[in-house]
């Protein structure tokens, strides 16, 4: 059992018993987690915030029932956060918005080079453009730095189809960004 | 054994640094990449691409979000009963009952009479959160 894991059970047991201390450490240490995550699979900020805000009303509604197991609890809020990303999703496309927000011009890039700034919003662009399952594979796998059983076990996908997910977002990323230096 | 084409698999999936690999495969990886002249420019073709991901950082946590989140957090659960206590015995808790439904039947009068009720009501029950915990515990995350 990892120091993670056993770090996040006493945090929900304290969670549970309405520990200010423990909710105040469980939030800090995990919304900026449920942030990123849904920030990179809606490609929205302030639809982001909405999400993690909702993956911690669900934490407070069953902290209480969880049971610690060979499951993490750091898993179960990723499934959280991501069925409420695909609700969104699939709301998007229902009102015909099937291009995610903040897209931005991918044209080539200034002579000078790019900023930080501006490579996080090419990024962020290409990532956009990427089909939901394989942008989904590369976030959980490259930036939640979840282990691949974990992260196929989370996608409900063997682990060679993650891996075939992951190469194939990789290499429509490689080439949305071909023009950066 | 890792052979070239599970080296050029690997790397096309997790990208050019190994220690991002899956653990079970990082050792013969290493070995082959000690041993194998080729194996080195399999990593640096996709370490540009990982430099781009790596350079896009996390969002800066909102903290009027974090306060906000923990004020929603549950209450300590706060223990009223003591044995020998005199203060909720018997009579006391008849009192505080008869109390209760009177200015419950007041509050809820006035509150059905106020026609936003009706979307306070409507709004709480249409969201359904179930469907989400269904999913998980199909995937058996929340088993004991």
């Amino acid at each position: 059992m990892s120091l993670i894991q056993d770090t996040d059970e006493v945090l929900v047991a304290g969670v549970a018993r309405g520990d200010p201390a423990s909710v105040r450490a469980f939030v800090t240490a995990k919304l900026p987690r449920m942030t990123a995550l849904a920030a990179r699979m809606l490609g929205n900020a302030a639809e982001a915030e909405d999400v993690a805000q909702e993956v911690f009303v669900r934490v407070w509604k069953h902290a209480a029932s969880w049971r610690p197991g060979p499951a993490k609890f750091d898993t179960w809020m990723h499934r959280v956060a991501l069925n409420l990303c695909y609700d969104r999703l699939r709301k998007r496309r229902e009102i015909g918005m099937d291009v995610l927000p903040e897209r931005v011009d991918e044209g080539p890039a200034p002579d000078a080079g790019l900023l930080a700034r501006d490579v996080t919003v090419r990024v962020q662009a290409a990532l956009n453009g990427l089909p939901d399952r394989q942008r989904e594979a590369l976030v959980l796998v490259h930036y939640q730095e979840l282990g691949n059983i974990a992260a196929a076990n989370l996608m409900d996908v063997s682990v060679e189809a993650l891996e075939s997910l992951l190469s194939r977002g990789r290499r429509a990323l490689r080439e949305s960004l071909k023009d950066m230096k | 054994m890792m052979t070239s084409e599970r080296f050029q698999e690997l790397a096309g999936a997790y990208g050019g640094d190994i220690r991002r690999w899956p653990g079970a495969e990082r050792v013969t990886a290493q070995a082959y990449l000690a041993a194998t002249p080729g194996a080195r420019a399999v990593l640096d073709a996709e370490a540009q691409l990982d430099a781009f991901l790596g350079a896009s950082g996390d969002p800066r946590t909102n903290d009027l979000l974090l306060e906000r989140i923990v004020r929603q957090a549950p209450r300590p659960t706060l223990v009223m009963w003591r044995r020998g206590s005199a203060w909720m015995s018997g009579a006391g808790l008849a009192a505080a009952c008869v109390l209760g439904i009177m200015v419950g039947a007041n509050v809820s009068a006035g509150f059905l009479e106020d026609p936003a009720a009706d979307t306070v009501v409507e709004a709480s029950t249409a969201f359904d959160g179930t469907d989400y915990f269904d999913d998980v515990d199909a995937l058996g995350e929340n088993a004991g």
